[in-house]
């Protein structure tokens, strides 16, 4: 009898993930987001153009900016970050409460692997299944964008200033952007997680996540003086960080500091998780 | 084999396992008999490291859980309360990947043989989700087999079982042992079922040991309760006194009394009611330690009358 590898407890924990039908929805969810979106700027993205456009075409004079692929592929990740970590949320919220809610718990504790190695195994699934969401939507949202509507400049609109990033140098920060993604909702994996662990049943964990996502989301949108103070330290803040890679320069002092936040994050939460785990009693 | 001594687990207030020592030789059917709530789960749940023990040593093999707990878990099959499986996959998948857990990757003919020995031949690659309770316990029992495990802990492993599938259940364990060798520990609240196959058990209440030893030993006493169901109890009571003054009698209700005696005396007793004019309409022996379990669990129920 040879004792496991962590290799072969993430494979296990794979099969596991990838049989649930749960796991499928995120995919599904952004497949039709996604496809709905690239149908709607196709059909009628003159006119949706002309009315994000409206209020600087009285101050400036735009020639020669069409609709694109990277500007569609933009479009779509603004619009999916807010609902992707709902997604992960509703995948890691259930790994190990819904294995205690279920019973398989107690078998999967009575092997000889230890707990720690059983945590950081069904960890490492919920990561794979989150950079699977992450790289689906970039095929769907980048190279099928790229496809439908070719490339071209992209124009980034914010309150008090026109970025226009090149063509040629798009690529490159979407890669960065889409990695910055996949960190963010890594941080949203780990909450969500270490809430499963703390939970015996697979519905408070999913809710209390996608809640806390949601109030943390809606403090950071507004501007009153009392959320000013503490935004700087809700995950939200920083998960919106991969805007910054549309900005001309690039600010990276502040990405650096959004991405170390979030590592400790994601430590915190998982040195939580393993820490509880480790103590806890099955009574179930 | 297995020996434990002294444990102790508390939940807040409760004592749930209370200073409790047994010990468990090698190749024997041992059973753990308790009424529900004395604690027999707790402690399979201490002994698999399922929950942790407030004080205690519990060794297996001559390790202790502990230290030692991949090595020993590696050599153990389980089956704690019910049996859950991922509802989503197939049994085949269900049982490699539990044998995979453990350390060992069966070979197709391995599984077509733990799946014909838990009578689940043929249904093995439909998806748990359409099993009946019963049909997953065996699957359960099934997990516990398929990595050759030297100890099978088995916690009330007739839980959703028809009364076909406890004898084939009973038959199945009694195999483990004759034929393969196993160790296996049992729990159950049944008295009669650990009675038929358990080589050595111990009772344990309110989370403590009571009695162990040899289960034939323990049933064969010489001294027996013998329950009587008369027309006035009574004045059958003031007669036993008479004959049987040393004997405690308790009298159960205005028709029916029991008395603590050895079985040699059993023909006296009898000849002593019928010379005497009593109609007895039930005549019923127990041994002590049946009636010992009988008490406990009257206990649990409703208070027990006193002579």
């Amino acid at each position: 009898m040879k004792m496991n590898s962590l290799y072969s407890i993430v494979k296990i924990e794979c099969v596991k993930y990838w049989s649930k039908p749960r796991t499928y929805i995120g995919f599904i969810a952004i497949t039709t987001i996604v496809l709905l979106i690239q149908l709607a700027l196709y059909t009628d993205g003159k006119n949706y153009w002309d009315f994000l456009t409206q209020s600087l075409s009285q101050s400036f004079e735009i020639e020669g900016m069409e609709f694109n692929g990277n500007m569609v592929c933009f479009i779509i990740l603004q619009t999916l970050i807010v609902q992707m970590p709902l997604m992960v949320a509703l995948v890691s919220g259930d790994i190990v409460s819904g294995e205690v809610q279920s019973g398989t718990i107690r078998s999967l504790l009575t092997k000889p692997v230890s707990r720690t190695k059983i945590l950081i195994s069904k960890f490492i699934a919920a990561e794979i299944y989150t950079l699977a969401l992450i790289i689906w939507l970039g095929v769907l949202a980048y190279f099928l964008s790229l496809f439908l509507f070719g490339k071209g400049d992209v124009v980034v609109l914010k309150s008090d200033a026109l970025t226009v990033i090149r063509s040629a140098d798009v690529g490159i920060r979407f890669l960065f952007a889409f990695f910055m993604a996949f960190l963010s909702l890594s941080v949203i994996n780990c909450f969500a997680f270490m809430l499963s662990t703390f939970s015996n049943n697979s519905i408070t964990p999913i809710v209390i996540s996608m809640s806390v996502v949601i109030l943390f989301t809606i403090i950071g949108t507004f501007d009153i003086p009392l959320f000013e103070s503490i935004k700087p330290y809700l995950f939200t803040t920083h998960t919106i960080v991969w805007r910054n890679f549309f900005d001309n320069p690039i600010d990276w002092e502040l990405i650096i500091s959004s991405t170390c936040f979030l590592i400790v994050h994601i430590i915190v939460f998982l040195g939580a998780s393993i820490y509880y785990f480790n103590k806890k009693d099955f009574l179930q | 084999m297995v020996e434990i001594s002294n444990l102790v687990k508390t939940f807040g207030q409760f004592t749930a396992v209370d200073n409790l020592s047994m010990q468990v030789n090698e190749g024997e059917v041992f059973g753990m008999l308790g009424l529900n709530g004395a604690g027999k789960s707790t402690t399979m749940r201490c002994m698999l490291s399922l929950i942790k023990p407030d004080s205690g040593q519990i060794q297996f093999f001559g390790k202790n859980i502990s230290t030692d707990r991949n090595y020993i878990l590696g050599k153990i099959g389980c089956l704690i309360e019910k049996s859950d499986h991922y509802n989503y996959l197939s049994a085949h998948k269900n049982l490699v990947l539990s044998s995979k857990l453990s350390g060992y990757i069966p070979t197709q003919k391995e599984i077509d043989f733990v799946f014909e020995l838990v009578g689940l031949k043929g249904r093995e690659h439909q998806q748990v989700k359409t099993f009946s309770q019963g049909m997953k316990q065996r699957l359960g029992i099934a997990n516990t087999l398929i990595h050759n495990p030297s100890l099978i802990i088995l916690d009330e492993p007739a839980n959703g079982l028809d009364p076909q599938g406890i004898i084939d259940l009973r038959n199945l364990i009694l195999r483990l042992k004759n034929e393969w060798k196993k160790t296996i520990i049992l729990s159950s609240h049944i008295l009669s079922e650990i009675e038929l196959i358990a080589d050595s058990m111990v009772i344990i209440h309110k989370g403590k040991n009571v009695i162990q030893g040899k289960t034939n030993e323990l049933l064969s006493g010489n001294e027996v309760v013998v329950e009587v169901e008369v027309d006035d109890s009574n004045s059958v009571v003031e007669i036993i006194s008479k004959v049987f003054p040393q004997l405690p009698s308790k009298i159960i209700d205005s028709k029916s009394f029991s008395v603590k005696m050895q079985k040699s005396d059993l023909n006296v007793l009898h000849r002593e009611l019928v010379n005497n004019g009593i109609n007895i309409y039930n005549f019923t022996t127990r041994n002590k330690l049946e009636d010992y379990f009988l008490k406990l669990t009257y206990e649990n129920e409703q208070p027990v009358f006193h002579s």
